[in-house]
């Protein structure tokens, strides 16, 4: 360190310093800490780590307070310049949030070649580092090294270097149908036996065993599917999704009940066994439950190349 | 055809096109230059539509003549002196023409050949007068049998009775009753115009009602002579097209169910709409029909209703599960169709004693493949004797059609059967109805414009009204992808903008935009571009024929029918062959859209 501390410097800041990192001390809290009762006195020494940068001044409301800081951190700006310095402050002061660089730039009344110079040398020296931002994907947001960016910035699980990542929803969305699924038609996804009908069996109206969230909650995290941390307002969401796809029902007076769709899962293609042969229908039930075209059936049709009919060739007529 | 007719049907509306194509394919060029003719102008008389078709007089009256035989065209006699006809439109001809091939196959499956052939005679002939037809058969037997035929098609409804106002626009019909009823109700000093015209109406709505429903009493209609119940000869019978559309929405119901619940339940379902389908509500009522009377789309959904409420009242259109027992087809096997407990635990079937050794050993069988197919075989032996729950022994017993039909009511988030009391139940026609455009629509948003959209889609209609961000917040995709989509749903004109400025310029760059799906109008839209393609398919097949013209004209010869094989090269035969296929393949097409038009015009 460039300046020697006075005995009772260092015994200041070493008493502030057992508190933890963050603890404001107000005036009287400082006297009582290295037993003086002049503020003179105290007002020299504080002097005197401030001018070391080993102390912060903190306004909270109409007070004013101090804060310790590490002799490191200290070290760090001293090494740096004025400008530096400054720039430094606002970008810790953001916290988590960051820091947009125009807002530097108002808020230092620098000008912008200076902001960028500073910027650059203390990204240089891995005290700063540059993220992005899902909510403005433009700006240039600046944060302290150490820290992680907080989920406004990050957009939350669903976010992969602030892209949505939908393969990873995708993937999750298709295990969740599947569970809940396996839970509603449990037997459309097994061989066929002998005690299940291979054209239909259902859960009677009454049947209660539906998934909830805390269940697909469970199986998601006891089959580890995945490492990133979810909510159980993640997987709602997820849940939501999965009704707009029509994949998934709300179980009707219930909340957070869900059961599949039938549909999802004959277009997923099972539940289709009693169309094959020797699946134990006889010929007869296969012809009495074969029905004329419906647009649900759309997955057995067969893609034309010729005398094409469009939905929309009479708006283009 | 004239070229500039041509064109007008083609343009002015998606209906013109249809029917104008499908006069022109059924009943040739003079009838579907009239039908264009009567669309674009509405009611001509005979002369002005010769005038406007420029196709002479004589044959206009030959053609109106059969168009009027086959109930494509209404006529209306002026009352004053000059006693001038009027022809418009009737489009249930024209429907029956759409749907004649479905209609003859459904009767031929229901009825049998000969049911199916009268139903073809009589829609070829319009209409026919029952002793006519009958007096063509010289043997008395098979007299007989056309009559308990007619006798049976007609008391199910497929045929009924036409009388002389059905020759006639329902709106000029409601016009004289309303009119005279106006005369007669006076004019009073103590009571309000709208008041008097009020009362009028509902007189009148009265007297349109019962004269709608004159001639339709046993009595007119049979003769039960020598104890044997036959149709009177002198009636006249037509083809009942609103019964055929019955029969189709019970068809998408019944697909409905299927998706949403199952095959088996479906086909419970299908026997229970059987029961009541032939009560069931009319598509339109004719009070629907008739311009200016039911205008406020609330008042409209409230006739709806009350015409649903006073069939369940009835007791028209209520069913219980005895009635479905009956109706049910003995090909359809139920047992395990619901799953008890006995699936969860098949041990439970087991004598008790032996429960716990059971487990046990079933643990140990299910690590290994093999031995679970010898599990199988242990458990098959039980499946008669022991379902606690569920009695699984009879494939139609009456426990397991109760777990359907609640199923229906309650099994899934759509309301398919309502239960009135235990055990009785009755179909909520009128809200099926839109649940089953709405789904139908979305099955083709996601088969047309891909799964993406179709999640906006649903995520737009629960948000009710909303913007990009917030919707691509909700069905978590890019908002590139959500706003691609938007795009192409805004294009095929189904998501609706809504501009909300933020200046008082209305700056483009300050403002920013919600979207809306609004379920009326895109049906309607939906149901236009339907009947277009239909339309387009019909002038397809008409357009390749005609490119083949020589060929096919060739095969119509005298000398070369029968002899094809040895007349023709093998090049011919072989783009004959083609040509056949391709006819068939855009039958096909134009009836999977049929299915498709049918549903939105419910």
């Amino acid at each position: 360190m460039s300046v020697q501390l006075s005995e009772k410097a260092l015994l200041l800041h070493g008493k502030m310093s057992e508190s933890p990192t963050s603890t404001l001390f107000n005036q009287q809290e400082l006297q009582d800490l290295v037993h003086i009762t002049k503020p003179v006195e105290l007002l020299s020494i504080a002097q005197e780590l401030i001018n070391s940068k080993l102390v912060k001044l903190v306004k909270q409301g109409e007070e004013l307070k101090f804060q310790a800081v590490s002799v490191t951190e200290a070290s760090k700006i001293t090494q740096m310049t004025d400008e530096e310095a400054m720039v430094y402050s606002y970008i810790e002061a953001s916290g988590r949030e960051g820091i947009w660089t125009k807002t530097i730039k108002a808020r230092t009344n620098l000008h912008q070649h200076v902001v960028a110079k500073c910027l650059k040398s203390l990204e240089g020296q891995r005290y700063i580092k540059s993220i992005k931002s899902v909510k403005h994907p433009t700006r240039k947001i600046y944060m302290l090294y150490n820290l992680q960016p907080s989920i406004e910035i990050t957009g939350g699980p669903w976010f992969t270097d602030s892209e949505l990542d939908t393969e990873f929803i995708d993937s999750l969305v298709t295990v969740i149908w599947r569970f809940a699924a396996s839970k509603t038609f449990p037997s459309a996804f097994q061989q066929p036996t002998n005690n299940v009908n291979p054209i239909q069996a259902t859960y009677p109206a009454t049947h209660t065993g539906f998934v909830d969230l805390d269940q697909i909650m469970e199986f998601i995290s006891v089959n580890k599917i995945t490492n990133i941390e979810l909510g159980l307002n993640d997987i709602r969401s997820l849940c939501d999704v999965l009704i707009f796809d029509d994949k998934l029902e709300l179980v009707s007076h219930t909340t957070d009940t869900y059961k599949a769709t039938w549909q999802s899962v004959i277009e997923a293609g099972f539940g289709r066994g009693y169309l094959e042969q020797g699946s134990g229908v006889s010929e007869a039930t296969r012809k009495a439950v074969v029905t004329s075209f419906s647009i649900f059936d759309h997955y057995q049709t067969v893609e034309e190349t010729e005398d094409l009919a469009y939905l929309d060739s009479w708006t283009h007529q | 055809m004239d070229e500039t007719i041509t064109e007008a049907a083609k343009t002015q509306s998606t209906y013109s096109f249809l029917y104008t194509s499908i006069a022109q394919t059924h009943l040739g060029e003079v009838a579907s230059c009239i039908i264009s003719c009567l669309i674009s102008n509405g009611r001509l008389t005979s002369k002005e539509l010769s005038q406007r078709t420029k196709i002479p007089l004589k044959s206009i009256k030959s053609a109106l003549v059969s168009l009027v035989q086959l109930n494509c065209v209404y006529y209306w006699t002026s009352k004053d002196s000059a006693k001038t006809v009027h022809y418009s439109l009737n489009e249930s001809g024209l429907l029956a023409f759409i749907h004649s091939g479905d209609i003859i196959q459904h009767i031929k499956e229901r009825y049998g050949d000969d049911a199916a052939e009268i139903i073809q005679n009589v829609l070829i002939n319009g209409h026919v007068k029952v002793e006519d037809y009958l007096g063509q058969y010289e043997d008395l037997e098979v007299r007989m049998e056309k009559q308990t035929l007619f006798f049976k098609l007609f008391s199910e409804r497929w045929l009924v009775r036409l009388q002389p106002f059905n020759f006639s626009p329902i709106d000029d019909i409601w016009q004289e009753v309303f009119q005279e009823c106006l005369t007669n109700t006076p004019r009073t000093t103590t009571t309000s115009e709208i008041k008097r015209v009020a009362e009028a109406k509902e007189k009148a709505k009265a007297k349109l009602t019962t004269l709608l429903e004159s001639g339709q009493s046993p009595q007119d209609l049979y003769d039960s002579k020598d104890g044997i119940k036959k149709l009177q000869p002198h009636i006249i019978v037509t083809f009942n097209v609103s019964r055929f559309q019955k029969h189709l929405r019970t068809n998408s119901l019944v697909n409905f169910a299927k998706s949403r619940i199952g095959l088996l339940t479906a086909k419970v379902y299908e026997a229970a709409l059987k029961v009541v389908e032939q009560n069931s509500p009319e598509l339109r009522h004719p009070f629907l029909e008739i311009s200016g009377l039911i205008n406020d789309p609330e008042e409209e959904k409230f006739f709806i209703n009350s015409i649903e409420n006073k069939l369940v009242d009835e007791r028209k259109i209520v069913f219980n599960i005895r009635d479905v027992m009956r109706t049910l087809s003995d090909d359809i096997d139920l047992r395990n169709s619901i799953l008890t407990h006995n699936f969860l635990k098949p041990q439970l079937k087991k004598r008790p004693l032996e429960d716990s050794e059971e487990e046990a050993t079933k643990k140990v069988k299910l690590e290994n493949d093999q031995s679970v197919t010898i599990k199988n075989e242990g458990e098959s032996s039980d499946v008669g004797n022991g379902n606690a729950f569920t009695d699984n022994s009879d494939p139609h017993s009456l426990t397991l059609i109760q777990h359907h039909l609640k199923l229906l009511t309650s099994g899934t988030a759509i309301q398919f059967l309502n239960e009135i009391s235990p055990g009785t139940f009755s179909v909520p026609y009128a809200y099926l109805t839109k649940q089953i455009k709405q789904y139908n629509f979305e099955s083709l948003i996601k088969t047309t414009l891909g799964q993406d959209a179709f999640r906006i889609l649903r995520c737009l209609k629960s948000m009710k009204l909303s913007d990009e961000k917030t919707i691509s917040n909700a069905v978590l995709l890019k908002e590139k992808t959500v706003r691609n989509e938007i795009y192409q749903l805004v294009k095929a004109n189904f998501v609706e903008i809504q501009e909300v400025p933020r200046s008082a310029d209305r700056a483009a760059s300050k403002t920013f935009f919600l979207f809306r799906f609004k379920e009326w109008p895109s049906n309607k839209f939906l149901l236009n571009s339907l009947i277009y393609s239909m339309a387009e398919i019909i002038n397809n097949v008409q357009d390749f024929k005609a490119d083949h013209k020589i060929l096919l004209e060739k095969c119509e010869r005298e000398d070369v029918q029968g002899h094809e094989e040895e007349l023709l090269l093998e090049s011919e035969l072989k783009t004959l062959l083609g040509l056949q296929n391709r006819e068939i393949n855009n039958i096909g097409k134009f009836n999977r859209i049929k299915t498709l038009y049918d549903i939105f015009s419910l």
